[in-house]
């Protein structure tokens, strides 16, 4: 039976709940690709690691389990039943009232199976629900105290796949893995031991092939292991070629290399096919046999068992009791069919939530002397990342109210530097001070109050365009919204939006173009009126009515503020108070414009690639 | 069955092994019920007393026999199946990467790489399962169910009768069961949708929060939704477990009602070891159902989906066209074209007509969502068009063969995609033919000396994953050395938006430059001044062309492009401070 419980992608669907109680081989899963990893991927260092995050709700999860085994043990009811039932049709004289009684027991046995099973179900998950719950706050909470500049190394959706996808996957381990395989276990466990106090000969004969199979299950995953091997590499290698074809079938195709490209994935194919029959007749066919032993409780206590009856050795009613009791057994081991690979994957999802809970965290303080007026102060900065230096010994002062611009080429560490001035990242050496005081020794309140930020990429929230402008100040009235957006000269467009400040945006909302999201962040600023502005080449949307709208709504903002601004259209920072050239982490050049084109050096080379770019022209008639 | 046809019309010369699968499988889940059978059987022989170890051994043998019958026919079942399943995985996995190539490249970008690898790499996974065993279980389960239910009909058709009749009773309670498990299902993932939306923007929004210092209001809301799909999840949970396990108690509860039926209808008095061997039967039956069908419905499921994704892949139209008779001047004329993304989406372009004479510069402005980039994306036929036509060489695009089109237009976008190879391999693209002497020149046109120098392996540096990886404009000159290579007499430029520092500007410039010479150049120009010399210029807007001419009438005129033109020397005269 599926179960419905869970949030999942595909409509709330959730894994199988297996249910025990049928003879039957019904997959290769005793053969499962995952199944060759040592003692870390085991069940109990897994469930250790989950009852680990746990805050809450062990004792209940036990409760699920205990659920989980009665259950597991009434599901053996019917064939009881029926074992009984045969006692008393083939007693001497057969009582009618009291094989109703025992249909009646079968049925109520039932009943209480599923009971339990539905209990134990319900248990584990609503611990799991709570439990993913607690995690997410968790992450949640670590995210609002782990450095700024983490999500900038942080691949996008990453963040996002962790809180979503892998907290979601813990419902496996904790509403199925841990009830289910203890289940598992201790339901046969049980019912062995009820064996063997009614007769331990035919106990032995019952376990006689499942020792059998689960030798020869071992031996086989030994000697299965290189196919085994290769074809979970080739079903590897087939994702990352498909992924890559289907990446780059665009290009291949402008060029007309798509046969070259397809033989590739053909030949792939092919070698997948090849892999597979191979791991068939060297590791899953041999496997069928050690599987089917492991689910045919009767084939040595059945023939031995009618022949000791016949011979007087144990009655015929003790070895139908016992006979429906190994049949019901059926393959206990269909419950935790598949588990090294859900072990497996639980260990990757248990390792993603695990990397953002020890995430280093930014260092709070409460504030420590007095901040002074908006001089923004590199003293002897250096940052690293790892062993690599990407900032070496930058000393900078920008007067309250003046203006640095940072220039250099790709990799130069501009964007490093604004990081550190906004303490996304912490320096490893020297120290960023803003009105006098090191940025380290303020209160992300007075630091972040004090500065606005203005990046290439905007981020949108779900919501109206006056929410995410409000963004910038939280109890902001309609009309300083409204002035903000004119001011960042976003009102025009925005008033032409069929809801006008209250059209939805964000992700699911209506499409803005990257000028217009620009002027959106640029509006934030304005209302958050801090009194210094960094600017990441926020001028850079080449679209020419938006540049223009973009270049006055910045000119608003800057008015009067100290900025930091991050430029490679040279000719619009000719007239900032101090230009600092870097290169691979050092100050190459300083100076005003017209110095610094004097001086010759990377500067002037810049300058004159920049000339060069301006007055280009496709090639046309007049060349 | 249209999973079945579906693997059935892939499987080509594996029909054979396919079916041998089946009737293994079939063969091997009536085996399995052998020894319960036997077992029935022995027990009978045995109340009926004085039986002696010489009477069982048939039945003893019966369970031996079963299980090497079982162990043969499930190799056989697995050899085949195994080898007919991987026939038509590969099968279908190779139509789909030939459909991938014969689709109108506009299509890949409705279905993302991601989507496409999913369907080739893990929905093949699945029709894998079903095809190399998940089909014939199911197959053989149902026919093995019935042919011990018609066997246990024979002993005693009441315990058939009572079992057959609480699976009915099951079935016909199964309908509003699913059907009220779907309603509550189909509210809570729209919820959930919703909730999963916010929880993703949360970690995508907090730096930007914590800067404006609305941490605590972002971590409450997040608090709040979190709460709210944990209280949803919570309500619904008893109510789903219920529905499921009653729905199960009724498919299990045959064998005891069996027993209470006999029980009923006089217990003794009928003929008792008929009774038993008919439960014992029938309990082999519904295993066999059950572990068919219960047990292979998860599997089973994925790989419908899977076949539902791959017949919407298949179902989309392939580019057609055979001529190759391009008349020698090759230009291009566009006469009334239009077209719109999706069926009822929102025209991008209507009635676009211009000519482009060979060796000429035509550019194409106009603000965001003008549909610039549509007519570049029309021209390479990553489309076709809705209405309308576009000749080059007189020959009507969409009739032309698709793979003589492409060798003629060089595409150099922002999209550039570096395989995971070497350089070298990834500029032979354009013409993996190309002599040293050849790639050294276009290496060197496209100002990638200094790059080639800067690696450690040069041009066999690998690139990518583990590799190196290369900088915005150092792809962008990757591109333009493979369209060098390529050599196609059209160039259809799309000018990169983003930020670049000047010297890297300036490299691109050049290494386009030697691009555009002597060619047929339609560019989407960000920049007007770069087009001042255009041969013609075309300004867009809403998806039409509404001027067109050199740069000095169009801002003569004093229209659209007039407007832009004072808006960019306005930007180019701006200074900070």
């Amino acid at each position: 039976m599926s179960s419905y419980i869970g949030i999942n992608k595909d409509d709330g669907f959730v894994g199988r709940k297996t249910e025990t109680g049928d003879a039957n081989t019904d997959s290769c899963a005793g053969f499962d690709p995952g199944n060759r990893e040592g003692a870390p991927l085991s069940v109990p260092a897994v469930a250790r690691r989950i009852l680990t995050l746990m805050t809450s709700g062990r004792r209940l999860l036990a409760g699920s389990a205990v659920a989980g085994t009665l259950a597991a043990l009434l599901a053996l009811s019917p064939y009881l039943a029926a074992a009984l039932a045969f006692v008393e049709l083939t007693s001497p004289n057969p009582n009618s009232d009291r094989l109703l009684v025992i249909g009646l027991a079968g049925v109520a046995g039932l009943i209480g199976r599923h009971v339990f099973f539905g209990l134990s179900t319900a248990l584990s998950h609503l611990i799991a629900f709570r439990v993913q719950k607690d995690l997410r706050l968790r992450l949640a909470a670590k995210l609002s105290r782990v450095p700024l500049g983490w999500f900038d190394d942080t691949a996008k959706g990453r963040v996002r796949s962790i809180l979503l996808d892998d907290v979601e996957a813990t419902e496996d381990g904790i509403a199925h893995l841990i009830p289910e395989t203890s289940a598992a276990l201790l339901a046969p466990l049980l019912v062995l031991v009820a064996l063997v106090v009614v007769d331990w000969r035919l106990t032995v004969l019952t376990l006689v092939p499942m020792v059998v199979g689960m030798w020869l299950l071992g031996r086989l995953l030994k000697s299965g292991e290189g196919p085994t091997r290769d074809y979970i590499e080739i079903q590897a290698r087939l994702a990352e070629t498909t992924a890559e074809i289907a990446d780059g079938l665009p290009t291949v195709r402008l060029f007309d290399q798509a046969e070259q490209a397809t033989q590739r994935a053909f030949d792939m194919f092919a070698l997948m096919t090849r892999f597979s029959n191979d791991w068939m007749r060297d590791a899953v066919v041999p496997g069928g046999l050690a599987q089917i032993l492991l689910s045919s409780h009767l084939l040595v206590v059945a023939p031995a068992g009618l022949l000791m009856a016949a011979a007087g050795e144990v009655s015929t009613a003790t070895l139908a009791v016992f006979l429906a009791l190994a049949l019901g057994l059926g393959d206990i081991f269909g419950a935790i069919q598949g588990i090294s690979h859900r072990v497996m994957r639980q260990v990757q999802h248990l390792d993603n939530i695990e990397s953002i809970l020890s995430l280093p965290e930014m260092p709070e303080s409460a504030t420590k002397g007095t901040i002074g007026p908006a001089a923004v102060e590199l003293d002897q900065v250096g940052f690293a990342y790892g062993k690599r230096a990407v900032i070496d010994g930058v000393s900078v002062r920008v007067e309250p109210g003046r203006s640095l611009a940072l220039v250099g080429p790709s990799g130069s560490g501009k964007s490093t530097l604004v990081r550190l001035v906004a303490r996304f990242l912490d320096v490893r050496s020297g120290a960023v001070r803003i009105g006098g005081v090191d940025i380290r020794d303020m209160s992300a309140e007075d630091l972040h109050a004090r500065l606005a930020v203005v990046f290439q990429d905007v981020f949108l929230f779900a919501g109206t365009i006056a929410d995410n402008i409000r963004l910038g100040r939280a109890d902001a009235s309609d009309a300083d919204i409204i002035a903000a957006a004119k001011a960042a000269r976003a009102h025009d467009f925005i008033s032409a939006l069929p809801n006008g400040y209250d059209t939805l945006v964000g992700e699911r909302g209506h499409g803005l173009s990257g000028g217009e999201r620009q002027r959106i962040s640029i509006a934030r600023a304005i209302l958050k009126d801090a009194s210094i502005l960094i600017l990441d080449e926020a001028t850079a949307f080449a679209d020419p009515e938006n540049e223009a709208e973009i270049q006055t709504a910045i000119a608003e903002l800057a008015h009067g503020r100290t900025m930091i601004v991050i430029a490679h259209r040279l000719h619009t920072i000719t007239h900032v108070d101090e230009i600092l050239v870097l290169d691979q982490g050092r100050i190459a050049e300083r100076g005003r414009h017209d110095d610094l084109v004097a001086a010759g050096g990377l500067y002037a080379r810049m300058w004159a690639a920049h000339q060069a770019v301006r007055s280009y022209r496709h090639a046309s008639r007049g060349n | 069955m249209k999973l079945l046809s579906f693997i059935w019309a892939h499987l080509g010369a594996a029909r054979g092994k396919f079916v041998l699968s089946l009737v293994a499988t079939l063969v091997e889940g009536l085996a399995a019920a052998v020894p319960a059978a036997a077992v029935g059987l022995g027990l009978v022989r045995l109340a009926a007393g004085d039986a002696t170890p010489s009477d069982l051994l048939p039945y003893a043998g019966a369970v031996v026999a079963a299980f090497v019958v079982r162990t043969l026919a499930l190799r056989v079942a697995w050899s085949a199946g195994f080898q007919a399943g991987n026939t038509a995985t590969e099968t279908v996995r190779r139509r789909l990467i030939q459909h991938m190539r014969a689709v109108p490249l506009g299509v890949l970008v409705r279905w993302r790489p991601a989507r496409l690898a999913t369907l080739v790499g893990e929905d093949g996974r699945w029709i894998n399962e079903c095809s190399t065993f998940t089909l014939h279980r199911i197959l053989a389960g149902a026919v093995a169910g019935l042919v011990l239910f018609a066997l246990a009909a024979l002993f005693s058709p009441l315990v058939v009768a009572v079992m057959i009749g609480t699976l009915l009773v099951a079935l016909v309670v199964h309908q509003p069961i699913v059907r009220v498990v779907a309603r509550v299902l189909a509210t809570r993932s729209r919820f959930i949708t919703d909730l999963n939306h916010r929880i993703g923007e949360y970690g995508e929004g907090i730096a930007v929060f914590r800067m404006f210092l609305r941490k605590g209001e972002a971590l409450a809301q997040f608090q709040d939704v979190v709460e709210g799909a944990y209280q949803l999840m919570r309500r619904n949970t008893p109510r789903l477990v219920a529905m499921q396990e009653a729905n199960a108690l009724l498919l299990s509860l045959g064998v005891p009602l069996a027993l209470v039926a006999v029980a009923l209808s006089g217990g003794g008095a009928g003929s008792p070891p008929e009774a038993m061997v008919a439960l014992f039967l029938a309990i082999a039956a519904q295993t066999a159902w059950t572990s068919a069908v219960i047990k292979q419905a998860l599997i089973f499921r994925l790989g419908e989906q899977a076949r539902c994704g791959m017949e919407a892949f298949f179902a989309e139209p392939v580019l057609t066209g055979s001529r190759r008779d391009f008349a020698d001047t090759l230009d291009v004329r566009a006469n009334q074209v239009s077209f719109a993304y999706g069926k009822d989406g929102r025209t991008a372009v209507e009635h676009v007509t211009f000519t482009a004479l060979r060796g000429t510069v035509t550019a194409i402005v106009g603000p965001s969502g003008a549909g610039k980039s549509t007519v570049l994306a029309l021209l390479a036929r990553f489309y076709d068009p809705a209405g309308g036509s576009i000749r080059i060489g007189g020959l009507d695009i969409a009739e032309a063969d698709p793979a003589r089109l492409q060798a003629l237009i060089s595409v150099v976008d922002q999209n550039v995609h570096l395989f995971r190879d070497t350089l070298r391999t990834n500029i032979l693209l354009g013409d993996p033919g190309a002599d040293d002497a050849r790639l050294k020149a276009v290496v060197t046109a496209a100002r990638l000396d200094e790059l080639v120098a800067a690696l450690p392996h040069g041009l066999d540096t690998r690139l990518g994953d583990g590799g190196r990886t290369l900088s915005g404009g150092e792809r962008q000159r990757v591109a333009v050395a493979r369209a060098l290579l390529k050599n196609a007499p059209i160039v259809v430029l799309d000018e990169a938006t983003s930020a670049m520092d000047p010297l890297s500007e300036k490299a691109i410039q050049d290494a386009v430059a030697a691009l555009e010479s002597g060619r047929t150049v339609i560019v989407v120009a960000h920049r007007l001044h770069t087009i001042a010399g255009a041969d013609q210029i075309l300004a867009m807007d809403r998806g039409r062309i509404i001027e067109r001419g050199c740069h000095d009438e169009l801002l003569a005129r004093g229209g659209l492009y007039a407007g832009l033109w004072a808006a960019q020397q306005r930007a180019s005269g701006w200074r900070l401070r």
